[in-house]
């Protein structure tokens, strides 16, 4: 479904992202890890078309999109969620999830119509009572809710999530992920940088990790976590 | 019938049967009013919903006054010189919106704020087409009762539009550049055209003001139309009522205009200062303008006249 060759990405003079390939196959979910700085939200901002990379090629759907820009990018199926949540905070939480409805989709959606499926992708994600209030209004939880909500209007067959867990308690974070699974049972391929271990663990088929740019590992959790440079790199470090 | 519609259909209706009352005095006042209210509610269009400060904006209304003082000189049609007035207005947002839309924020408002100038010596300079510092002459005529209608219904006009706007695609669109330019384009919004399509929108009514105002006048030359004075005034009037509610800048526009005829005619040289300072000081002391203030805010609201997006 998505394949990403030789990706680099400079920033002056500092690498972001060191030769990264990967495939992600339909129907997946693929963990990203590895340290802060280690470029992970670089890649995903690559994949979406918010970064032109330096060098190297993305294809998806066998189309190669590596120099599409995002909101075609967004129109073919590409859909993210943001570390920091950023709705449109002056809007309201429907007109967030309209933006994506309206705009993100392949076919043209309006009107009636339009809010309809806002209102049950609203639904879907427990949000309807609020759907009035303007986004800057909603608790954290809710805020994490809405980026889930406004990716899932455009319909994306593949899904980046950047840390949708974190600064949740675990009780949300035990939601969230049967929220993913469930998006995932409709066919949804998911790519998601997770810094919750167990997030991570449980719902990904295939980890990959990253450190200062580069691939260091990539396998099915259990391999990658028992790996000595990814313990090295990264797991390491909380064990000292 | 909700309140709103029955104080809009009232005030409508109240001007639409005004000129019966042959007053030729307010009849004039109240043209001026339009063309206040036409230029601050389409310069809010670009501000208020999209979220770019169009320092420039006047330009629009500048190139659709010598379009049509030019074209109708030539011995055009009044009706087709009129429209071209407009036509060129938009074809000079197309041209302009490719390089400037390039440019984010203050750097946009400065640019455009160039653009004035450059237009003012421009028209300074071409005195084969513009007269130059002459200024443009066209015929004169008793014509008071239709360019009463005519500016009533371009205000009108505009109103309408931006209200159809905020309701619509398009408005939705704006508003998400508005609040975060890439964000929205990450969700799909084709940023680059929603822009464009609100500056061409915006122009689109200040170059047919400018024809008209071209009519109305019967002169012009390159200050009245590209002059600092002019440039700043329908920037206050939106910023002092309210940008990006409906009803902001009408209530600007009305209000600033009261203060000028009342105060200004008085004191004929500190007009340019007196707008910087009102756009100075509402920057500071009051973001939201008149319309945003709670009691304001309040009683609009009451009456279903607040719409923003």
């Amino acid at each position: 479904m998505l394949s990403v060759e030789r990706i680099n990405k400079t920033f002056g003079g500092l690498t972001a992202l060191f030769d990264v390939s990967f495939l992600v196959e339909k129907g997946s979910i693929t963990g990203i890890i590895g340290p802060n700085g280690a470029g992970k939200t670089t890649l995903f901002n690559v994949i979406s078309g918010t970064y032109l990379p330096t060098a190297g090629t993305i294809h998806f759907k066998g189309q190669d999109i590596t120099r599409i820009r995002s909101d075609r990018i967004c129109r073919m199926g590409i859909s993210r969620t943001y570390q920091n949540a950023k709705p449109f905070e002056a809007l309201s939480v429907l007109q967030n999830v309209l933006v994506g409805v309206c705009f993100g989709r392949d076919q043209r959606y309006d009107g009636k119509k339009a809010r309809s499926e806002a209102m049950d992708i609203l639904g879907f994600l427990n949000l309807q009572a609020q759907a009035e209030v303007s986004a800057d209004q909603l608790s954290p939880l809710n805020k994490k809710r809405l980026e889930l909500a406004r990716a899932l209007a455009t319909q994306p067959e593949l899904l980046l999530l950047d840390e949708i867990a974190a600064g949740l308690i675990p009780s949300e974070t035990l939601k969230m992920m049967e929220t993913i699974r469930q998006i995932r049972a409709e066919g949804v391929t998911i790519i998601m940088i997770e810094h919750i271990m167990k997030a991570v663990m449980d719902l990904s088929d295939t980890v990959i990790v990253l450190h200062h740019g580069m691939k260091i590992a990539e396998g099915d959790p259990k391999e990658v976590s028992s790996d000595p440079k990814v313990i090295e790199a990264y797991l390491g470090e909380e064990e000292a | 019938m909700s309140t709103n519609r029955i104080i809009l259909g009232l005030v409508l209706l109240l001007l639409l049967i005004f000129p019966a009352f042959n007053m030729p005095y307010p009849n004039t006042f109240l043209i001026i009013l339009f063309l206040y209210i036409l230029l601050a509610q389409s310069i809010d269009l670009l501000m208020g919903y999209a979220g770019y400060i169009n320092m420039g904006h006047i330009c629009f209304f500048g190139i659709g006054a010598y379009t049509f003082g030019i074209l109708w000189n030539k011995g055009l049609h009044l009706y087709i010189s009129f429209v071209a007035g407009g036509v060129a207005a938009v074809l000079f947002a197309l041209l302009i919106s490719f390089p400037f839309f390039r440019l984010r924020g203050h750097y946009f408002a400065l640019a455009t704020f160039a653009l004035v100038k450059l237009m003012e010596h421009l028209t300074l300079n071409l005195p084969s087409l513009t007269q130059g510092s002459d200024g443009l002459m066209v015929l004169q005529g008793n014509r008071m009762i239709p360019m009463y209608y005519l500016s009533l219904f371009l205000v009108v006009a505009v109103i309408g539009v931006t209200y159809y706007i905020t309701r619509s695609r398009l408005g939705l669109a704006m508003a998400s550049v508005r609040e975060q330019e890439q964000i929205a384009s990450d969700f799909g919004v084709p940023v680059q055209r929603t822009k464009t399509t609100a500056m061409v929108i915006a122009a689109a009514f200040a170059g047919l003001m400018g024809s008209f105002y071209t009519w109305y006048t019967i002169f012009i030359n390159p200050e009245m139309v590209f002059g600092i004075e002019i440039a700043l005034m329908p920037l206050a009037m939106a910023m002092l009522g309210g940008s990006g509610v409906i009803i902001g800048p009408v209530i600007g526009a009305i209000f600033l205009f009261i203060v000028e005829e009342t105060l200004w005619t008085r004191m004929a040289y500190l007009h340019t200062a007196a707008y910087g300072l009102v756009i100075l000081l509402v920057g500071l002391f009051m973001p939201g303008g008149l319309v945003r203030l709670r009691p304001f805010r309040r009683a609009l609201m009451r009456v279903g006249l607040y719409q923003e997006i």
